[in-house]
């Protein structure tokens, strides 16, 4: 059922299109519509008195026509312009009764009630991660006809946050209202599923320490750990077999102290990692990554470099095609510098390092010419090498690990699905790599930890294997930076 | 007992099965590999095109073409920005640039701006809705099907019957990975090697060019 205030508005909104057809002031001659940005409908006789049409036939036909200003206004008489308004009102009128179907149907579909009680946390996270996405992707589509004017891309130089339009939120309200519903709920059940795992890996934890006698067993259990660590649940002596293996693997490098654990600490650090911001899976997938890795700082099997979870604080949503300029953003941040996104992005702009062209429907998406890789780094006092492509002499990887841990991090360019698992994107993508995962025994490079600008992603671990395969695809293409000595 | 001829799709089917199982990491390692793939990048990064082209441009599958006048032939590809949103299916800008290499040194790599940069409209994008692990597989076939007919096209040889398999798989990856919303503009690009592809018995998704 539709709630009373809602069949009130349409109610109301239907009764509008009266005057349409039997309201009138005394004419004279033709009826024009006067169409600004501001006031979109407004309606008047020639001799200037008012033509009172129904808003909602005005914006079906600015949702609906091509050009439905100069259309209306070629007309040639009054007759014909008030029989076209008719038309016009059956129409959005019928459509306006297809739209209180739809949001029926969606508003009962994506309904919380729908959720068995008895699912595990986990099942209802990813069933309302669902249902936040298609209440408002099909509450959009039932809008459609009513909907104007078209939502603009973010971008920071033509000044839009890519909001919906203010003219939407008549027709999207109940939509959006049950969105922020069900986020609210979301973004409890992702912050518990954080600290589920961080409670998992405390216990694991707690289990292993018992044992911590002598150096064999302490591998042994090490061993054990891992094993374990990978399923995240204990599963007695299951690997029993393999454990001398697994024991001769790993040397505990008991000496040095733990380094500070992957696993967010405070609801602010949870909130700038943006675990869930790709996805149900991708999240519980950077839980469980973060997990492990926990766990291998506390039984010294690797440690990381380069400080990522610091570097976390400085994440940002980039708009539009900004991410060159976004990554060099986090990396001034890093160093101190005070700037904004906005202002990089302008400067940026200005200097001709980026371009962002307007698209016919009102978005845009710009982008960074290769040829100007790391040029705000330099403007802004950092030496900077850029290597890509076939001319890079030394192995990738082994200058990329070097600039980790000299400088604290570089400036990747990789492809984009690749990183997000989005087949079919094949553009180019610039990350800031914030720190390394080392391992303690072979000292080889395990994986990288990233902030995207594209995801809102900080602090992200990706697998040395997964980062190459996105990183070789871009051309191997890396910023090296650091900042010029001060005189 | 089966004669050892009913043998041999079973096991090719079991040859099939296993490549299905494998990861989206081996397909890209074995797109990759490909010479085009490398001469993509290369042209990217390595030629006069880093001045033209943004890093966030998605490229299209390249096509092969000939200038027999000039004696010229090699791939062009082109470049067009992409928006991707959570909320609704990435969508392709009209191409912005055109890159032309080739693999045996016959063209100089070079990009030419299409036209006029502003004002593209936004297309549906996305190929269909395929896996990782579906999408890079099929792409590292094309690319190697591609690495296979090009120089038959370029040669204006008859190709045999294993050829003409190859075009046919070629012309079936396309289909399935490239960019709806480019077709036009991959048609442009080449007309006379898609006339060649048709000429060849293979249907083209529309609107296809006409001989």
């Amino acid at each position: 059922m539709l709630p009373l205030k809602r069949k009130k508005l349409i109610a109301g909104l239907l009764l509008s299109f009266l005057p349409c057809v039997s309201f009138a002031f005394p004419e004279q001659g033709k009826i024009i519509w006067k169409f600004s940005k501001e006031s979109p409908c407004i309606f008047k006789y020639r001799n200037g008195y008012a033509y009172n049409s129904s808003i909602i036939v005005c914006y079906y036909m600015l949702a609906n026509l091509k050009t439905p200003v100069s259309q209306f206004n070629r007309l040639p008489t009054l007759a014909a312009q008030k029989e076209f308004l008719r038309n016009v009102s059956e129409a959005s009128s019928s459509a306006l009764s297809r739209l209180e179907k739809k949001e029926k149907l969606i508003l009962s579909r994506d309904n919380l009630k729908n959720i068995p009680p008895q699912a595990s946390s986990e099942l209802k996270l990813k069933i309302m991660m669902k249902m936040e996405h298609t209440v408002l992707k099909d509450g959009k589509k039932a809008c459609q006809p009513f909907l104007w004017p078209k939502a603009e891309e973010a971008s920071y130089l033509h000044k839009s946050n890519g909001n919906w339009p203010k003219t939407w939120r008549p027709c999207m309200k109940p939509f959006y209202d049950r969105w922020r519903l069900i986020n609210k709920k979301v973004q409890e059940l992702q912050s518990g599923e954080v600290e589920k795992s961080h409670k998992k890996v405390q216990t694991l934890l707690s289990k292993i320490q018992g044992f911590n006698t002598g150096s064999i067993s302490m591998a042994k259990n090490a061993a054990k750990a891992w094993a374990l660590s990978s399923g995240l649940e204990f599963r007695g002596n299951q690997n029993q077999q393999e454990l001398p293996a697994l024991a001769r693997h790993f040397v505990l490098d008991q000496k040095s102290a733990p380094p500070p654990s992957p696993h967010p600490l405070s609801d602010a650090e949870y909130r700038q990692r943006g675990y869930f911001n790709r996805g149900y899976a991708a999240g519980m997938e950077r839980l469980k990554d973060d997990a492990l890795l926990s766990l291998s700082h506390s039984l010294g099997l690797s440690h990381t470099v380069g400080g990522p979870q610091g570097k976390a604080k400085n994440i940002i949503d980039q708009k539009g095609g900004t991410c060159a300029v976004e990554a060099q953003y986090e990396v001034l941040k890093s160093y101190g510098q005070n700037v904004t996104p906005k202002g990089l992005a302008e400067e940026a702009f200005r200097k001709g390092y980026y371009a962002e062209p307007r698209l016919k429907n009102g978005s845009s998406m710009g982008g960074t010419f290769i040829d100007n890789d790391g040029k705000l780094l330099q403007d802004h006092g950092f030496e900077v090498q850029v290597f890509s492509g076939t001319n890079q002499g030394q192995n990738p990887n082994l200058r990329l690990n070097e600039a980790v841990e000299k400088n604290g991090g570089a400036l990747v360019g990789v492809e984009a699905g690749r990183l997000w698992s989005l087949p079919g994107v094949s553009g180019g993508h610039q990350v800031f790599v914030t720190g390394e995962e080392v391992s303690n025994k072979t000292r080889q490079v395990l994986g990288y930890y990233i902030n995207d600008t594209g995801t809102g992603e900080a602090a992200r671990f990706v697998s040395k294997k997964d980062f190459d395969r996105a990183w070789r695809a871009n051309g191997y293409e890396l910023i090296v930076f650091h900042e010029k000595p001060k005189k | 007992m089966k004669s050892p001829k009913n043998k041999i799709p079973f096991f090719l089917a079991l040859a099939l099965s296993f490549g299905a199982c494998k990861n989206s990491g081996y397909w890209m390692d074995r797109l990759d590999a490909t010479k085009l793939s490398q001469a993509e990048n290369k042209l990217r990064f390595d030629s006069g095109c880093s001045h033209v082209i943004p890093e966030e441009f998605a490229h299209s599958i390249p096509v092969p073409f000939k200038i027999k006048k000039r004696k010229e032939m090699g791939f062009k590809i082109l470049f067009y920005p992409v928006v991707t949103e959570a909320e609704t299916p990435s969508m392709a800008a009209s191409p912005f640039i055109e890159g032309v290499f080739a693999l045996d040194g016959s063209v100089s790599d070079h990009c030419i701006a299409t036209t006029d940069q502003n004002e593209k409209v936004l297309k549906k994008n996305i190929p269909a809705a395929l896996s990782m692990a579906s999408y890079y597989k099929d792409k590292s076939f094309l690319y190697e099907n591609l690495e296979r007919i090009a120089p038959l096209y370029f040669d204006n040889s008859s190709p045999a019957s294993g050829d003409i398999k190859n075009i046919g798989a070629f012309v079936r990856e396309f289909k399935r990975v490239s960019e709806p919303a480019l077709w036009p503009d991959y048609y442009r690009l080449s007309p006379d090697f898609w006339n060649w592809i048709k000429k060849n018995g293979q249907t083209l998704p529309a609107p296809a060019p006409s001989q």
